[in-house]
C-alpha cells in the first residue's frame, strides 16, 4: 500500500493512539489489582526493562535467542523448500513425507520440546523445536505453490521452447514465492514462541526463555513483563524488517 | 509440402470428437480453420502443436519451430508488456536485436507507451494484443492462431488484420488460423472442420 505524507502521518497517529489506549487499560488494571506481584504497572515494567538494558546478560540472551530463531527458521526454509520441490517430482517421496508432516503438525509443541530435551543439548533444543514447528508449514505451502503453477503458462513456455532453467526461474519460482512468503509470515511468530518456550524448559545459559523462567522462580513479575515486551518488540521489528526487504506484494 | 493428419481419432470422456479424420494443411500459406463451437478447432491446434498427444492416428510434417497465440492470453502476471514479449525471444536472439524486435512489434500492435505496465493494469483488448505481439515476433516456421481477433473493436480489428496480412499472408508464411470472424478472405485455404467430421460420421 502506497501512502502519501499525510496518510502516513494519520497511520502513525492511529497506531500511537491504539498503543496509548492499551497502555492506559494496563495502567488501570494494575491500579485496580494493586499488587505488583500479580500485575505490575507499565512504569514498573519499563523501570525493570531499563535496568535490564544496561546488563550484558540481557544483550547476550537476546542475541542467542535471536540466533536460535534465525537458525531454526533457516533450516525450516531450506529443508521445507528443497523437500517440497523433490516431492513435487516424486509421488513416492510425497507419499512418504505426507504422514510425517501430518503427524508433526498435530504433535503438541510441548511433546516436541520434551522429546528434544532427551535427544539434544540444551542449546539445540529450541532450534529443533522451531524446525519441527515451522518445517511442515514451509513444506506444505511450497508444495501447494508448486502445484498451483499455471499449466497454461507452462504450456506456453513449452510451445515457445523456453529453456527449462528459465522456466524454473521466470515461471515456477515467481508462482511459488507468494506461498513461501505466506509461510514465512506465519512462521515468524511461531518461531519466537517455540524457541522461547523450549528455552524455558531446556534453560540454555544465555536465552530469553531461561530469564523468563528465572523471573518466575524469583517472583519478579515486572521483569517477566519486561522480557515479554522485549520479545514482542524484537519479533515485530524482525517482521517489519523482512517486509521491507522482500519484494512488493509479499503477504507479510 | 504439407502438414498431414492421418486417421486421427480423439476422444473426450468416451465420446469421439474426431473419428478417423484425415486432412492436409498446406505449408507457406494461411489456412483458416472454421467450424461451429465445440467442433474441435482448438483441440486440433493443440494436437498440431504437440501439446495434446492423447490421440490415435498420426500427425506429420509439422515444422520444428512453432509460435502460438492461444485463446487465453497466457501472460506472465509478474512481467510487464515488454518483458512478456521478451520472454519468448531471450533464447533465440541477442539483446540488441531483441530490443529492436520487441519495440517494433509493440508499436505495430499500438501499445507504445504501455511497455512497463503489468497485465493486471491492461484492458482485455490490450492483453490480447500483447499475446498477439508475442506470437507475431517469435521466429517460427508455423504460426497457430486461436481466435486472435476476439475482443477487438471494429477499428482495432481491421488494423490488426492488416498487420497480420502484412506480416504473414503477403509473405507466404505457414499459418493456421482459427476464427469465428468473417475474414475468410485472408486464408487461401479454408478447412471446414464440421464438414470433415460429418463426412467421416
Amino acid at each position: 500500500m502506497v501512502l502519501n505524507k499525510s496518510g502516513r502521518f494519520k497511520r502513525i497517529r492511529n497506531i500511537t493512539l491504539v498503543i496509548l489506549f492499551w497502555f492506559a487499560v494496563w495502567q488501570i488494571v494494575s491500579l485496580i489489582v494493586n499488587q505488583p506481584l500479580l500485575m505490575p504497572s507499565p512504569s514498573e515494567t519499563f523501570s525493570s526493562l531499563g535496568m535490564l538494558l544496561v546488563t550484558s546478560k540481557f544483550w547476550l540472551s537476546v542475541a542467542f535467542t535471536f540466533y536460535r530463531v534465525v537458525f531454526g527458521l533457516a533450516i525450516s526454509v531450506v529443508t521445507g523448500i528443497v523437500l517440497a520441490f523433490m516431492a513435487s517430482r516424486s509421488a513416492a517421496l510425497d507419499n512418504l513425507l505426507r504422514p510425517v508432516v501430518a503427524a508433526i503438525k498435530s504433535t503438541p509443541v510441548m511433546s516436541i520440546i520434551v522429546l528434544a530435551l532427551v535427544w539434544f543439548s540444551e542449546s539445540f533444543v529450541p532450534v529443533f523445536s522451531c524446525v519441527l514447528l515451522c518445517f511442515p508449514i514451509f513444506y506444505t505451502n511450497t508444495l501447494t505453490g508448486i502445484r498451483s503453477v499455471s499449466g497454461n503458462l507452462l504450456e506456453m513456455s513449452a510451445v515457445f521452447r523456453v529453456r527449462r532453467k528459465r522456466v524454473i526461474k521466470e515461471v515456477i519460482i515467481p508462482s511459488v514465492l507468494p506461498h513461501v512468503y505466506s509461510a514465512l509470515s506465519v512462521c515468524l511468530g511461531f518461531s519466537w514462541k517455540s524457541v522461547v518456550a523450549a528455552e524455558v524448559l531446556s534453560s540454555p545459559k544465555y536465552s530469553m526463555g531461561f530469564n523468563l523462567y528465572a523471573t518466575k522462580l524469583y517472583l519478579n513479575t515486572a521483569e517477566l513483563f519486561a522480557w515479554t515486551l522485549t520479545i514482542i518488540v524484537i519479533s515485530l521489528i524482525v517482521e517489519k524488517g523482512l517486509k521491507g526487504i522482500l519484494p512488493k506484494g509479499n503477504t507479510l | 509440402m504439407s502438414i498431414r493428419i492421418d486417421s486421427l481419432t480423439k476422444k473426450f470422456a468416451g465420446r469421439a470428437l474426431f473419428d478417423h479424420i484425415s486432412l492436409d494443411i498446406p505449408l507457406d500459406k494461411t489456412t483458416v480453420m472454421a467450424g461451429s463451437s465445440g467442433c474441435g478447432k482448438t483441440t486440433l491446434l493443440r494436437i498440431i502443436a504437440g501439446l495434446d498427444r492423447d490421440y490415435d492416428g498420426s500427425v506429420s510434417g509439422v515444422p520444428e519451430r512453432i509460435s502460438f497465440m492461444f485463446q487465453e492470453d497466457r501472460l506472465l502476471p509478474w512481467y510487464s508488456v515488454y518483458q512478456n514479449i521478451e520472454f519468448v525471444l531471450k533464447d533465440v536472439m541477442g539483446r540488441t536485436q531483441m530490443h529492436d524486435v520487441v519495440n517494433e512489434i509493440i508499436a505495430a500492435v499500438q501499445l507504445t507507451g504501455h511497455e512497463d505496465k503489468l497485465p493486471s493494469k491492461l484492458s482485455g483488448g490490450m492483453k490480447r494484443r500483447v499475446a498477439m505481439a508475442r506470437a507475431f515476433c517469435c521466429p517460427a516456421d508455423l504460426l497457430l492462431l486461436d481466435e486472435p481477433f476476439k475482443g477487438f473493436d471494429a477499428k482495432l480489428k481491421s488494423d490488426m488484420i492488416a498487420l497480420f496480412e502484412r506480416l504473414y499472408v503477403k509473405t507466404n508464411k505457414t499459418v493456421i488460423l482459427v476464427t469465428h470472424d468473417d475474414i475468410a478472405g485472408l486464408g487461401r485455404d479454408i478447412i471446414d472442420l464440421d464438414g470433415i467430421r460429418s463426412m467421416k460420421a
